[in-house]
Order: structure tokens, then sequence, then C-alpha cells
């Protein structure tokens, strides 16, 4: 029964890498054995995995669509009823769907922060579980305690909430952690710098901090001059010591934004792994 | 009287390195029905060989087999025998009586006539007690009886044996013994093969003796073998004088 | 034919008794459950990850378990030299073929059944809900599919020992299931004589694709209609039909000589 016991073996294999994932993470980092390598090298293949396949829920089980050959063989019309290819999304309730995926990514790569990110942003938002986001992300902190990303995302969280020392905090944290191990000169990533130091400048002015909050406001000119509406606004600050709308308004207009921005971007382009070498 | 085997001209090759072995070179024989004849011969002689032409395992290379008049190519010309293998082995992960029923399915016997049929058989056998074990919990003895069983199931008017005795002990052997006895009382044809001439001697009635693929004698026991002599002795000049012949 | 049943029941009866069965089952059963009781961030509630496991799991130890009933049963009549015994009875070499198809195609889907049900059940003790109608669509495809797969085993077996024939059958069935779905998309860039090849793939293998429903019950898409249920269990009968015949061609003239028997 060569097969059977070759089954065993799989179920065996994936049950261990699964499980012990983090003890594993442990060992691969302070071992450099080649078996320890592959295992790692294994787990992040997995991790990976299960987070295409929370990308594949999220539309309904449809794969991202490719260019495809034999498109009028009969086998790929049956297929595409077998295999509906329609676009679609999950909505409200059913989103808890992809969750499983995501956490089996985490467990089996605890540094794969965007599916930690993913998972908090899906809980905050059609979940409607704050809490259970501000959990997912905790454990982020504790696997990633370098990266800005979970800093910014938490930052956004309590912003929601209201709690506006936290969220300075956290925005204070985040732009002493930023670049970290991503590259300074790309537009993602000057985007999340952007947006650090704009919630700080607008908790700043809320305060009545208004020189602290102008100096935030010109960082945020520094990467993106043509901003026109911060100009205006540093202006308006300069002159009058307030600006025309409210703090706590363009946070609000700020806040959905970047809800609906990130519903539609759910950003697909892989996660960075230089984290997992120097972490602690 | 009616032909249970008849074989004509019988030719078998094997392709071997480069040519190819005769195991068989255009033997004739035939068994009459109600005959018990042995089929004796020295190792390689080619026995086995001929038997599973007689069950169509093999093709003739030339000339050709009949049971009963049909041509063993066709299954119909299997369905009134019962045949036991060199090695007899059957499927250990049934029981006596189920490997029995199952076999006599096969002939399409069903219901209370499967029944009483397979109780029989196991009552002949010897083997009611132990009807119910796994095969795979009998001995060699057991198990070969079992086989036996398989073979006689279907009620056959010709049974073939391929040394029905080999591998066994004396009881087993003799065990054997009676029940070919019990079935040429009951008029069967029978014809085996076998390398224990004292016991073939004690059953069967006529001989076919074959050396190296060539029919040397076939008669009826009686007008072979003179007064005071045994069939050791016979088969002994009759193999030696065929290998001087060769 | 009903001696083609009567091989089919002891097929059965080898499979039921050699117990291998039973560890696949317990196997899928304390994976899923196992599964069911993973912590997901704090949310309960999610069900299709357990399902979709399940029904991948189902499709794998299905595949695996038909594979190695149907190239086993031939080689191993061979090699103990029951097939003399089996050949001198009254039955033709086409009854022998039907009746080991048979009896491996059927206890394989009972125990795929068995694992179909297990899914249902474990799902249903965590109340997620699965469209009945299109499980049992799935279960029946996948049934025919299975039915493919046996008889390609079988096919392989009728000239090989079991270790050869298991592994081709493995490595044919296996690219048809794996390799073949991807098939159009390696293809588009392909020109020539590498395109050639890629179409003879794809249009020659068996289609397991269309024959795998796990999507539409996974992401409840429904049950697909009678038409097209239909059209792909004939196609599936036919490929079965077409495997079983060859399997019989090669099988109806072997000659059998103690050599195997060592
Ligand atoms: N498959 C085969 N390939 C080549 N030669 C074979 C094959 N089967 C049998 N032979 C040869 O044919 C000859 C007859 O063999 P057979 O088995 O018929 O002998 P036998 O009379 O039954 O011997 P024994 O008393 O040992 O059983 C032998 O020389 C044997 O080597
Ligand atoms: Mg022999």
């Amino acid at each position: 029964m060569a097969g059977i016991i070759a089954v065993l073996w799989i179920c065996v294999f994936t049950l261990s890498c699964v499980i012990y994932t983090n003890s594993l993470a442990e060992q691969s980092r302070t071992g450099r054995s080649l078996s320890k390598e592959l295992l790692y090298a294994g787990k992040i293949a997995l991790s990976a995995h299960f987070y295409d396949k929370a990308d594949t829920y999220f539309h309904k089980g449809v794969e991202h669509i490719k260019k495809r050959t034999f498109e009028n063989s009969i086998f790929s019309s049956f297929h595409d009823i077998i295999h509906p290819q329609k676009h679609r999304h999950l909505e409200g309730k059913s989103i808890d769907e992809i969750m499983p995926w995501l956490r089996m990514a985490t467990q089996a790569d605890s540094h794969h922060v965007e599916a930690y990110l993913v998972a908090a942003f899906w809980l905050a938002s059609e979940g409607n579980r704050i809490d259970l986001a501000h959990t997912v992300l905790t454990e982020a902190r504790i696997n990633n305690p370098n990266n800005y990303e979970i800093r910014l995302a938490q930052a956004r969280l309590y912003l929601r909430q209201g709690l506006e020392s936290e969220a300075m905090r956290e925005t204070e944290a985040g732009l002493r952690l930023w670049p970290g191990y991503n590259d300074p000169n790309s537009r993602d990533i000057k985007l999340d710098k952007a947006s650090l130091l704009f919630y700080q400048a607008l908790l700043l002015e809320k305060r009545g901090h208004i020189p602290e909050a102008i100096l935030a406001f010109r960082q945020i000119l520094d990467i993106f001059p043509e901003r026109t509406h911060i100009k205006n606004r540093i202006r308006e600050l300069e002159e009058y010591g307030q600006a025309s709308l409210l703090p706590s308004n363009l946070l609000d207009v700020s806040l959905s934004n970047d809800m609906a921005h990130g519903k539609k971007s759910c950003r697909r382009d892989g996660h960075n792994h230089h984290d997992h070498d120097h972490a602690e | 009287m009616n032909k249970a085997i008849e074989i004509v001209d019988l030719s078998v090759k094997f392709p071997s390195r480069g040519g190819f072995v005769e195991a068989l070179s255009h033997i004739n024989f035939s068994v009459e029905t109600g005959q018990v004849c042995a089929f004796l011969g020295p190792n390689g002689a080619g026995k086995t060989t001929t038997i599973h032409v007689l069950l169509g395992f093999l093709a003739a290379t030339e000339g050709m087999a009949k049971i009963f008049g049909e041509d063993v190519r066709k299954s119909i010309a299997r369905q009134r025998i019962g045949y036991l293998a060199e090695h007899p082995d059957t499927y250990r992960f049934l029981t006596g009586r189920e490997a029995l029923s199952i076999t006599g399915r096969l002939f399409g016997m069903t219901g209370r006539t499967l029944q009483s049929n397979v109780n029989a058989i196991l009552a002949m056998l010897d083997m009611t007690s132990a009807a119910n074990r796994k095969i795979s919990t009998y001995s060699r003895g057991m198990m070969q009886r079992i086989c036996l069983g398989q073979s006689l199931i279907n009620n056959p008017d010709l049974i073939i044996l391929d040394e029905p005795t080999g591998g066994l002990d004396p009881i087993g052997r003799m065990n054997i013994r009676k029940i070919i006895g019990r079935l040429r009382d009951e008029g069967k044809t029978i014809f085996f093969s076998s390398h224990e001439l004292s016991e073939a001697e004690t059953v069967c009635d006529h001989l076919v003796i074959i050396s190296s693929g060539n029919i040397v004698v076939s008669g009826a026991i009686n007008k072979l073998i003179k007064p005071g002599e045994n069939l050791e002795k016979y088969f002994m000049k009759t193999i030696q004088t065929a290998a001087i012949h060769d | 034919m009903t001696k083609g049943l009567i091989i089919a029941v002891t097929v059965w009866l080898k499979v039921i008794r050699k117990k291998d069965v039973y560890v696949l089952l317990i196997l899928l059963s304390a994976l899923l459950s196992w599964l069911t009781t993973m912590n997901i961030f704090g949310l309960g509630g999610t069900t299709r990850y357990v399902s979709d496991t399940g029904l991948l799991l189902a499709w794998f130890l299905a595949w695996i378990l038909a594979v190695n009933v149907s190239a086993r049963e031939l080689p191993e009549e061979e090699n103990r030299g029951t097939i003399f015994s089996l050949l001198a009875k009254p039955i033709t070499r086409a009854e022998l073929i039907i009746g080991k198809w048979l009896g491996a195609w059927t206890v394989v889907c009972t125990a795929n059944a068995v694992f179909y049900l297990a899914i249902w059940a474990i799902v249903a003790v965590k109340s997620g809900y699965i469209d009945p109608s299109a499980m049992i669509q799935g279960f029946v495809l996948h049934c025919f599919a299975l039915a493919i797969i046996t008889a390609i085993g079988i096919a392989f077996s009728t000239r090989m020992n079991f270790d050869a024939a298991a592994t081709i059958s493995f490595v044919f069935t296996g690219a048809s299931l794996l390799l073949l779905p991807r098939i159009p998309e390696f293809a588009v860039k392909e020109k020539g004589l590498r395109a050639v090849v890629m179409s003879l793939i794809y249009h020659g293998l068996p289609h397991f694709d269309i024959l795998d429903m796990r999507q539409r019950i996974v992401h409840d898409y429904g049950p697909v209609d009678v038409s097209t249920m239909a059209a792909l269990v004939i196609y599936a009968m036919l490929l079965t039909v077409f495997f079983l015949v060859i399997a019989w061609l090669a099988y109806r003239k072997k000659l059998f000589s103690r050599s195997e028997l060592m």
C-alpha cells in the first residue's frame, strides 16, 4: 500500500508544517542548515498559497483571469460552466469566509504582514469588529515589531474610534520605523509616509499645536510637492491660525477615502520578506 | 465412447533467447469419458504445458485440443470441467465457505442448490469445521483441499488435476487419493499429473507418459504393465528407452 | 454479466477486509475536525474553508484509492496464480475485465460517498450550509471521473505488474488532473510543434476539470442544468468505455504461463 503510505506522509507533513510553524520559524532564524532553509521556503510558499486562496475566495472562487487558448473548444465552454469565470466580489458578512485562509497564511508565516493587514482591514470594515482587528494587529506587531505598516493600520483604527492619543502614538512609531526594509522611493511606500504625516498633522492641529502641525504638513510637501490642498491648508494655518475645514471633518473624509481605496485595491503586490532575518 | 480430452498433433513453442524452446512436439492422445488417466513424466517433460493448453491459458503453436468435442479456446469448453492448478492458491481474504460459494456462483448456481453443494463439498473434504475461518489462517493442506473443492463445486464431468498431492504430507496425500477414488466411483473422468507413481497406480486405469515433449506411451494400465511388474519399474524402463531413442 | 458481478463482489470483499479504506476515512474526518477547531481571529461561523479542504481531500484520497484498487486486481491474480483457477471457469476475459472494473469503481465510489457524507456532517455541525443539489451533482460527476480513473488503472494493469501499472496510472491521471487545466494558459505563448503537442494533450487527455464541481459547491453557485449534466455524464461514460475496450483488447489474447507465478 505504497500509495496510502504516501498520502499519510503528505498529510503528516502538511499538518506539522501548519502546527509547528512558529517554533520552526524560530529555529530557521538561528540555524542555517539546508533542511531548515528548505522548510522555511516551504512555509513561505504555503503562506503565499493560502493568501492567494483568500483572494480567490474574495472573488467567489474565480481565479485571476489570464489569457487562454482553446477558447472555442467544447471543453472550454464546459469548463466555464463548471467553473464560473465572472468577476465578482464577496460582500457583507460572507467576507468572513476569506478569514480562515488569511489565518492560515499568518500561521504558516508570521511575517506575512500583508495577510494580517488585509484581515484587520476586513474585520474593521465589513465585519464591524474593530476589537478583533486590534487583536490581529497586536499579534502582527508582536511578530513583526519593526514594521511601520502595522502602526499605520492601527493608527487608522484608533482614529476611527476617536482615540486620539493612541493614534498619535502609533503615527509617531510608524514614522520612526518607516521605511523599514522597503524601498523609500517606491510610490506606495511614500504614500504610506504621507498618510502617517497627514494623520499626525491633523491630530496636532486638533490639539492646537499649530506650528508642529505646519511642520508635519510641510514634510508631506517634501514628498509630494504638487499637493495644493496641503499648500492651501498651510497658508490658512499660517494666516488665520485655523483652517476653514475642521481637522475632524477632514479626518473623517480621509478615513472613508482610505477605506474605499483599501477595498478596491486590496493590494496584491506581494509582501516583503526582508523582515524575517532581523526581526526582534 | 465419447472423448473427454482429444489432443491432435499439438505443438507448443516458447520463445527464448535467439530461438525457441519446444515444450511439446506434435503430441497426440485422448482420454475417453469415465477413464482415470495418470499423466506421468519427469520434471520439465511438458505436463503442465499440456494442461495449460487444455484450459486455454496457452495457445497451441500447431495442432489443436478439444474437450468434450469443443475447441478449448471457447469458454463453453470449461463449463463441465474442474481444474486444480499446480500450485493452487485462492483469495485468502475469504473464508473457505465463501471461496466455494463464489466459485459455485461463477457456474451459475444460486440459492438452495449452491448451499447444499457447498455443504456437500465441505463434508467430502472434511473441512466443515474450518469452513468459516479465513483461508489466510489455513495450513497448506487445508488450502489445497479448498482449492480442490473449488474445482469440484460444479460437479464436473472431467476433472483435471496438476500434481494434486504436491507438497502434502502422507496423510494429506491419502485424503486426496481417497477423494479421487470416490470421484472415480461416481464415474467421473479424471486426468491428473503426478510424480507419486505408487499412488497413481492405485487409482488410475489409464496411463499417458510424456518425456521431453513427446508422448512415449499411452494406453490402459492392465495392458501395458505385465503381471509381476509395478508402475515404478515400468516408468523407469520406458523413460530410459525413450532417452536412448532421442 | 452475473459472472462479472461475482468478480466485482470479490473485489469488494477484499477492499473491505483489507481495511485501508477506513484509514483514509479516519484521516479525512480527523483533519476536517481539526480544521473546524481552528481559531480564526476570534471569528466564528465560517465553513467554506472546511468544505473546500474536505472536497480537495476527497478528490485526492479517492484518486489514490481508485488507482490502487484498480491497478492491483489483475497483477495480483497473476502473481498469486489465482488467475489460473479463475480462467479455468466458464468466464470470458471481457467478463473478467468488466467485473474487476465494476468492483473497483463501486467500492471507490462507496468510499467517496462516505467522504462526502463526512464533509457534509462536519460542515453541518458547524451550522454551515452546502447546497445539497450542487453537492449531489458534484458527487455524481466525481464518481464518473472515478469511473474513468479505475478504467485507466485496469487498462494499464493488463500488461504490467502492479507497481508499473500504478505508477503509470498515477502519472497519466495526475497529468490529466493537474497539468491539463493549466494547458490553455501555457499554450498562449507557444507556436509550431510545441503548440501542436499542447493541443494534442489538451484534446487527448481525459478532462477531469469539467467533472470537478468543487467551485460551484464551495462558493454556492448552485447546480448546473440537466442538459450540461447529461452531456458530462455521457462524456465520462464514453471515456470509461474507451479505456475498458483498450483493456479488453490488451487482455483478450493474453497468454499465461507459469513464469508469471515466480
Ligand atoms: N513460459 C515459459 N517460457 C519458456 N519455457 C517454458 C515456459 N514454461 C515452460 N517452459 C518449458 O517447457 C518445458 C515443459 O515445462 P512444464 O512446466 O510443462 O513441465 P512439467 O512436466 O509440468 O514439469 P514438472 O513436473 O516439474 O511440473 C520445460 O522445459 C520448461 O522449461
Ligand atoms: Mg508441472
